[in-house]
């Protein structure tokens, strides 16, 4: 995804700084103060945001091993513990790999892939229109990914959220 | 999902709070039932217009109300300072409004009593106006007088080692005996015959106080958490459990520490004790035990640590013990250092962020971010002071 969330995160706080805090005159205390603390929560942003996919795995590994060692210690464990447990979790090694780890493995897909379309393309072998095919879908959910992502810059706002799209492509749905 | 909790052991609804701080969160939970409003706060504009319209009847002659301008900082009110011209007088004046969106819910009538009871004893804000319902500014407010001062050095600013304001050994050595005195001579004031209208009297020999206070605190937590906390749940646990009976009956500030009072910066003079928001009647030792937050604290010249900056803490007991005539008992202190934590984590991780979901505050910033923050050092104090973990 281009740009990411990081860079766009960056952006904002440079503008802030070097835009906005100028501008505001010595007696507005209380807006300066705000203008500060938004700089140091985008700094916070730009370090943690990548990361909370991993948290939330983590944290959902723990609270299971917690409430089942629970389970089994009180007197009286009632159906929505054992429903809640036996519903489907993320698997703990989901938290394991960061996202900027996941993003430039995928970067470097997206070179490879690009040279051996070029190098399929060039032939005039039998693949080519699968090839073709197979690009071309794959250029097709790619931009409905980005059109949802960027909905509300307002030139997209007709693609569905960007939860639904990433649900939908997740189950396997066309 | 919402997640039900009314079956659960956190459920509160048998115990007993504060008559009035009771009516606080009830009618908190009623405002949230009807939805944010359009802007949380008032503009400095907005201020103007209420204050002459609120001052004009209740002082003589014309009143003009100049130079309205929001103070920064301020968790629990929002506040502005002014001037107001009536006759031939005039004054300055400090208008705190309850922000809707608090870390904390307190509320406006306590401060104000708190504030004309205490003003014989040391020094504060002057408390002009009372304005208990919220058809005058939005929220309940007071009105007192300015104080000259800062919270907070600004000429030879020490360098900063911990969370709170640090003063440099000058300041430190005036502000220390000061910093001591107020709070000695706040508990051990004879308050029996003070008409302290807005606070529920309660018996001492008995735990009433802290019962109250922990049920007010309980009741917090669970309107405005997000989700269970387990540092929250066993701390909650431990503090029931091991409730100490409160020998002696204080008023108390309820947030004394360093940043909480202004004094002039040439004298090291204190010129007032400022944000009385959560006072309240109880143990001595709550509010010892806070002014002994490690968070406030910073290491003195010869590495020794100085409770809010200011004083190492044998020193503290000793002159406080020998102005107030009152005993420090150190296993109590413990027991008030845990619940101090305790109710802080509950502000910081739990109302703020929830404040800041509703939109209620124009800290919002602050609320999901520093709030948070400082509230993860607090539970790392509860978990290492209750299990040892974290150490």
């Amino acid at each position: 995804m281009i740009p990411t969330v990081t860079q766009q995160l960056e952006s904002i706080k440079r503008s802030l700084v070097t835009s906005v805090a100028p501008e505001l005159p010595p007696e507005a205390a209380f807006a300066r103060q705000q203008v500060l603390l938004i700089g140091a929560a985008l700094d916070f942003l730009i370090e943690c945001h990548a990361h909370e996919y991993r948290y939330a795995v983590v944290e959902n590994a723990e609270y299971r091993t917690l409430l089942k060692e629970l389970a089994g210690r009180a007197s009286n464990s009632s159906t929505d513990v054992t429903d809640v447990l036996a519903e489907d979790g993320p698997a703990p090694n989901d938290a394991q790999l960061p996202l900027p780890t996941i993003t430039e493995q995928t970067r470097r897909m997206k070179v490879l892939c690009e040279r051996l379309y070029a190098d399929v393309a060039a032939g005039n072998g039998a693949d080519i229109p699968a090839v073709l095919d197979l690009q071309a879908k794959t250029a097709e959910r790619q931009v409905e990914r980005e059109a949802s992502w960027f909905r509300l810059a307002g030139f997209t706002m007709d693609s569905p959220p960007i939860d639904v799209v990433l649900g939908a492509s997740a189950s396997g749905a066309p | 999902m919402p997640v039900d909790r009314s079956s659960s052991s956190v459920n509160d609804g048998e115990r007993r709070l504060e008559t009035n701080l009771q009516a606080v969160l009830d009618e908190r939970l009623k405002r949230r039932d009807k939805g944010g409003e359009d802007r949380p706060g008032l503009t400095a504009e907005d201020a103007h217009a209420r204050l002459t319209a609120f001052l004009t009847g209740r002082l003589d002659g014309d009143v003009e109300v100049t130079d309205v301008v929001q103070l920064a900082g301020g968790g629990a009110n929002e506040s502005y300072r002014f001037h107001v011209a009536h006759g031939d007088q005039s004054r300055r004046c400090v208008l705190r409004i309850k922000s809707p969106g608090a870390c904390c819910a307190t509320d406006a009538q306590r401060e104000f009593v708190m504030l004309s009871t205490v003003g014989s004893i040391l020094p504060v804000p002057e408390p002009y106006w009372v304005a208990p319902e919220p058809d005058d500014f939005g929220a309940p407010a007071l009105i007192t007088s300015f104080v000259d001062g800062v919270a907070a050095p600004t000429k030879d600013v020490p360098l900063a080692t911990g969370l709170g304001t640090v003063y440099g050994p000058r300041l430190s050595k005036l502000l220390a005996p000061q910093f001591v005195q107020h709070l000695a001579r706040l508990h051990s004031y004879d308050w029996a015959s003070q008409p302290l209208d807005g606070f529920d009297v309660p018996r001492p020999q008995t735990t009433e106080a802290l019962d109250w206070r922990l049920a007010f605190w309980d009741r917090s937590w669970n309107q405005d958490a997000f989700e269970p906390h387990p540092t929250i749940t066993m701390t909650r646990e431990w503090l029931w459990r091991n409730r100490p009976v409160v020998d002696h009956v204080s008023l108390l500030h309820g947030d004394y520490r360093n940043g909480n009072f202004l004094f002039d910066e040439d004298t090291g003079e204190i010129q007032a004790v400022v944000d009385w928001e959560l006072c309240y009647l109880g143990d001595r030792h709550s509010d010892l035990a806070y002014a002994m937050l490690p968070a406030w604290g910073s290491p003195g010249e010869n590495g020794e640590f100085l409770n809010a900056g200011l004083m190492d803490t044998d020193r503290f007991i000793e002159e406080y013990e020998r102005i107030s005539g009152l005993e420090v008992d150190r296993q109590r202190l413990d027991y008030y250092m845990v619940y101090n934590l305790y109710w802080a984590v509950i502000s910081l991780i739990g109302t703020a962020p929830r404040n800041a979901d509703l939109q209620l505050t124009q800290l919002d910033v602050m609320y999901n971010f520093i709030y948070p923050g400082l509230g993860a050092v607090f539970c790392r104090e509860l978990d290492r002071r209750l299990t040892g973990a974290g150490r």
